[in-house]
């Protein structure tokens, strides 16, 4: 091992325990363990494989017990095996493990798992998971082995390719999910889908009074959740003295941002609901909706005027200007583009949140709010007071019940959801970086 | 006695008083009495006003610091109200509560034991699925990719986070639920097994990014100091900055783990919603129910006890991810304290 | 103080004047609200599109009133309106249990709650008279199927006794070869509605005798609206639900059963044991603006129109539509 290992690792009990003689034995003792274990339940999913009546899946999941113990066992010889160094045998034998299991699990998936001949408590499932297991570990082993097996930079190698393949799994799931969603959705998407609102008597369907309600809904939240939150990034950047306030702040923020988007539905049924009509209304979607939005804005903004260098201040200052003067003439110019890109990240996750809008602003088949009017006043404020159609909730109704057309439809509606929030995401991302690239200081 | 009072100085300690007087009075109302006073909303937005024009910097500061506190009020207001619409639940027989086995709405006999259960063998399998991959990837996207492909990860990978849960579980459920279900040859369509898969790709994003924060912050010198010595660039991260940033690394995975709790839609467009413990307990190909999916796919249609056992386990859920987040917070503010100290 | 404070100053008190005047006036806009039901949604929700598209007279196509023996030039929405001598009005339907919608019309949070199951079944515990404040109209009537995925059928499973019924969804059969009528070699999934839903309530009434019954442990899964139902037997290979007739289709066909009384039935008969009447509901009497809709419902247009010819349900025989129609406030 590298002279790093031995300053750097800290020397636990266990440690110099297994150091001694008896130490060594243990570990090859374990590792023994983990290879029979191995090869025994190796051979039992094969068998239940070949011949399905082999084992009961109480036998079987005793079995899986048993061998979770015995990686356990592993996990803890390898963390201790410093200095050993495997023989070729062992990274060949799990290679024949992967493969092999590899095999049953690909080839023969009903054969392993059916147990026809067993009654009562069975459940086949069980040998799957078994067998899944098997070559996760089986894969994990190996990764081990060919880990512990090479020199440092075939390692090196091991692991960039291990984390390139977990970051090219969820963005090739990303690309997928897009994909897919436009080649389902594409058929469904006209002009007049988009403009104009469902019309059962004559059978035609459009999402428009879907897409201005989720339009008011965040426009609502943006209206009430960033004054609030940049004046409070303000306060904590520029006034507040002590620690604590902004620690106390920093923590509210964080356990708002990770409540969990129903309980802000439900927070929203039993305050808001009541307090505003008694139904469903647009004003309490805002209202929630500015809830979830807050904290992140909070946050963005902190980092925003604190990025702000702090020669721009003491200029101001020093030319005579009062403290507001200078925080609204010099440090809010400055960080606009970073709060902005913050929000829009913001509005674009919370413009496709169902849960929390569900219980207390939607309802389906309802006209687009209408703020403006020919006559006067011009202006009300009735739709604010009365349910809207929401997107996200549309594609949650029409899976739901059916409500507002078919299946196409919904995947229709999806990918105009989806387009509406890689708008904000990208709208953001490019002022980010484009702001990054053209700061000042 | 009259030159003291048009002195400016206590002029706008009085309006000031009198507005925060007035926007308390108009809470409290608000609160305690469900009524919104017009009267009352006047007079603050016009002594406000007053304020801004002859005071603006003592205005501007006591607004700021009245929004500064506007997080806390809404975190205190939901504790509150779940806890008094939910706490009844738990009154009434607190254990039965929380480890029965029943929830039976005909006959009004409440219990989260499977739901709880439920919740967690759906967030422990996401937590499998997302905690390797998502830190893996941070310690691609802080080390090992190129700048111009960090560049293009890091938003990728927000985007990630930013399609919306009702879209994830609608695709969920379309491919991957009667997927799994033929491959797998099982007789039910909504298993944990399913919704764990998504939430494990949901709970991603913010392991990474979290987890990637971490990374970064370990001071590179620490790093070089170790390549300095001949070793390769691996075995300086794991033995040098991985170490560093592992309570961070940690907070990563408590936040990934509330946002799996946490999660409502796609679980709900997923799961079976069958109220009970699956047999044998831990097999992940039943159907069950979770925190969220029972709230979110009741509440609606509840009356009664039912609403109240759903905020027992809205308030439940709440007090879990509170936990979770304060851990986290915790562990962040200690790993910054230490790199600022060294 | 500057002229441009001046000017804000004004600016400030015009848009406080003007906000807290609207929201003393505030008010959602004139509508009818109906909720409930999601087996009577389908009625309510085709009704309502008519009513607010409010289609001219000249639009035969849409509103035939010289078809159904009614004289008028008026559009729609109008003449049913008129009737009563009101002003067009919106109806919005909303979409969620039986339970609901009683509650939430008992609540007044709604005008006309759908129902798909009586209100006696819904609320066993309520008194005669605690129930007597709601008033019942009879807008058509429902069959419950039992649907069962399109494998299934094909198999041969086409014919359950009521037993084999009770045993599915009580847990003791739970493979189709225990179904007398075929030989599937498939674990069943029994899909179940949401509970508090209409459809739910009355399944448990006809084939169990109450809503109260427990020991339901055969059912795998539970979905909130028949949508969903019908959703997982078309993507199931092994499924039995009971839907609404409205979400039975090829893909997922409805059974014959053979009942307790030796009869087998088939989901076209009319003595078929799971029918149902599908409720509106209405709280203390019925007013001009409920009776407006209901009569446009109640009616030979709208039986034939939203009932017969936009659902699979089935129209109120002529006695049954007099005797609803009896039941609304006379017009002018």
């Amino acid at each position: 091992m590298s002279p790093v290992d031995e300053n750097i690792s800290e020397t636990s009990v266990v440690d110099k325990l297994f150091v001694s003689v008896e130490g060594k034995l243990m570990r090859r003792l374990m590792l023994a363990l983990w290879l029979v274990m191995g090869m025994v339940f190796l051979a039992i999913s094969t068998l239940t494989a070949i011949w399905p009546n082999f084992l009961s899946n109480v036998v079987i999941s005793t079995l899986g017990a048993f061998l979770l113990v015995a990686v356990g066992l592993t996990i803890v010889a390898f963390k201790l095996l410093k200095e050993y160094q495997p023989p070729m045998i062992h990274f060949l034998l799990s290679l024949f493990l992967i493969a092999f299991s590899g095999v049953v699990f690909l080839f023969f998936p009903n054969h392993g798992l059916e147990i026809p001949a067993l009654e009562g408590d069975v459940t086949p499932q069980l040998a799957t998971i078994s067998l899944f297991f098997i070559v996760t570990f089986a894969t994990v082993w190996t990764g081990l082995l060919f880990y512990w097996e090479n020199p440092a930079h075939n390692r090196q190698l091991a692991v960039q390719y291990f984390t390139w393949v977990s970051v090219a799994i969820p963005l090739g799931v990303l690309t997928f999910f897009i994909v897919y969603t436009i080649m389902e959705g594409s058929s469904v998407i006209t002009w007049d889908f988009i403009s104009s609102a469902s019309d059962l008597m004559r059978g035609e369907i459009g999402i428009f009074p879907a897409i201005m309600g989720t339009f008011s809904l965040i426009i609502g939240a943006t209206v009430f959740a960033v004054p609030l939150g940049v004046g409070a990034a303000i306060f904590l950047t520029e006034y507040a003295k002590r620690g604590w306030i902004k620690q106390a702040v920093g923590v509210t923020a964080d356990c708002l941002w990770s409540t969990p988007s129903i309980v802000f539905g439900l927070f929203g049924y039993v305050f808001l609901v009541p307090r505003i009509t008694g139904h469903s209304t647009l004003l309490a979607g805002q209202i929630i909706l500015a809830a979830m939005l807050l904290p992140l804005t909070i946050a963005t903004s902190t980092e925003a005027i604190t990025a702000v260098p702090d020669e721009f201040r003491n200029g101001s200052l020093a030319l005579g200007a009062s403290k507001w003067w200078t925080i609204r003439r010099v440090v809010l110019p400055s960080s606009v583009p970073s709060i902005v890109t913050g929000v829009l990240l913001g509005v674009g996750r919370i413009a496709g949140e169902t849960a929390p809008i569900m219980l207390i602003a939607v309802a389906s088949h309802t006209n687009a709010p209408n703020f403006f009017s020919l006559s006067p006043p011009y202006f009300h404020l009735g739709p604010l007071f009365s349910e809207v159609d929401a997107l996200p909730y549309r594609l949650y109704s029409i899976y739901k019940a059916g409500v507002g057309g078919s299946i196409h439809e919904a995947w229709g509606t999806a990918m105009v959801l989806i387009a509406l929030v890689l708008m904000f995401y990208g709208l953001g991302i490019s002022i980010r970086s484009y702001y990054r690239r053209n700061r000042g200081w | 006695m009259i030159e003291k009072f048009t002195n400016k100085l206590s002029l706008r300690i009085l309006l000031g008083l009198f507005v925060l007087v007035s926007f308390a009075l108009l809470f409290t109302f608000f609160v305690l009495f469900q009524t919104f006073n017009v009267y009352l909303f006047l007079v603050v937005v016009l002594g406000t006003a007053l304020g801004w024009v002859f005071f603006e910097d003592s205005a501007a500061k006591t607004l700021l610091f009245i929004a500064s506190t506007s997080a806390g009020t809404i975190l205190v207001l939901i504790a509150v109200f779940l806890f008094l619409r939910g706490f009844p639940a738990f009154q009434r027989d607190p254990i039965f509560f929380l480890t029965g086995s029943e929830w039976h709405v005909y006959r009004e006999i409440y219990s989260l034991g499977p739901m709880i259960w439920g919740s967690i063998i759906v967030t422990f399998g996401a937590t499998i699925i997302a905690a390797p991959m998502g830190v893996s990837s941070a310690i691609f996207i802080a080390k090992f990719s190129p700048k111009w492909l960090r560049s293009i990860l890091k938003p990728a990978i927000e985007l990630l986070a930013g399609i919306p849960s009702v879209v994830y579980g609608f695709i969920g459920f379309i491919l991957l639920n009667s997927a799994i279900m033929d491959y797998f040859d099982i007789s039910n369509m909504g298993q944990y097994f399913a919704p764990s898969i998504i939430l494990g790709i949901m709970a991603l994003p913010t392991i990474t990014s979290v987890a990637e924060d971490a990374i970064d912050a370990v001071p590179e010198h620490m790093e070089k100091g170790a390549l300095a010595l001949g070793v390769t660039k691996w075995q300086a991260i794991k033995e040098v900055t991985l170490p560093s940033a592992s309570s961070g690394i940690m907070a990563a995975l408590i936040l990934g783990i509330g946002r799996a709790l946490g999660e409502t839609m796609a679980v709900t467009m997923m799961i079976g919603h069958k109220t009970a413990f699956p047999s044998p307990l831990f097999d992940i190909f039943d159907p069950g129910e979770t925190l969220t999916s029972l709230i979110a796919s009741q509440i609606g249609e509840a009356s009664g006890q039912a609403v109240e056992a759903l905020m027992g386990a809205g308030l439940l859920l709440f007090l879990i991810v509170f936990v979770l987040s304060v851990t986290s917070r915790i562990i962040q503010s200690r790993l910054q304290r230490r790199f600022r100290r060294g | 103080m500057s002229i441009k404070k001046l000017a804000g100053l004004s600016l400030v008190f015009m848009l406080v004047l003007s906000i807290s005047s609207f929201s003393l006036f505030a008010q959602g806009q004139d509508v009818l609200r109906a909720d409930g039901s999601s087996t009577v949604y389908p009625i309510a929700s085709l009704a309502a599109s008519y009513w607010n598209s409010n289609p001219p007279i000249a639009d035969a196509e849409y509103w035939p009133a010289s078809d159904y023996g009614i004289d008028t030039e008026k559009s729609l929405a109008d003449y049913w309106a008129s009737l009563y001598g009101l002003e067009t009005f919106n109806v919005a339907v909303g979409l969620s249990h039986s339970g609901v919608g009683l509650n939430k019309v008992a609540e007044g949070k709604v005008d006309i709650g759908d129902s798909s199951a009586g209100a006696k079944f819904e609320f066993p515990e309520k008194t005669e008279e605690e129930l007597s404040s709601y008033t019942a109209h009879i807008v058509g009537k429902d069959r419950q199927a039992f649907s069962v995925s399109k494998e299934v059928y094909e198999a041969g499973c086409t014919v359950l006794t009521k037993e084999e019924i009770v045993g599915i969804f009580k847990g003791e059969i739970t493979n189709w070869k225990g179904v007398h009528s075929c030989d599937y070699d498939k674990e069943i999934q029994a899909i179940g509605r949401a509970v508090g839903s209409g459809t739910e309530t009355m399944f448990r009434v006809n084939v169990f005798g109450s809503s109260e019954v427990s020991g339901l442990n055969g059912i795998d899964v539970r979905y909130g609206q028949n949508q969903m139902v019908q959703q997982a037997l078309v993507k199931s290979s092994n499924g039995i639900g009971y839907p609404g007739i409205d979400f039975v289709s090829d893909d997922n066909p409805a059974l014959e059963v053979i009942w307790e009384d030796g009869n087998t039935y088939s989901i076209e008969d009319q003595a078929w044991p799971l029918g149902r009447p599908l409720y509106m509901y209405t709280w203390e009497g019925t007013s001009k603006t409920e009776a407006a809709f209901l009569r446009m419902i109640l009616s030979d247009f709208g039986q034939s129109v939203f009932v017969d010819g936009g659902t699979e349900y089935f129209m109120l025989s002529e006695k049954e539509q007099a005797e609803q129609l009896e039941k609304l406030p006379p017009i002018e």
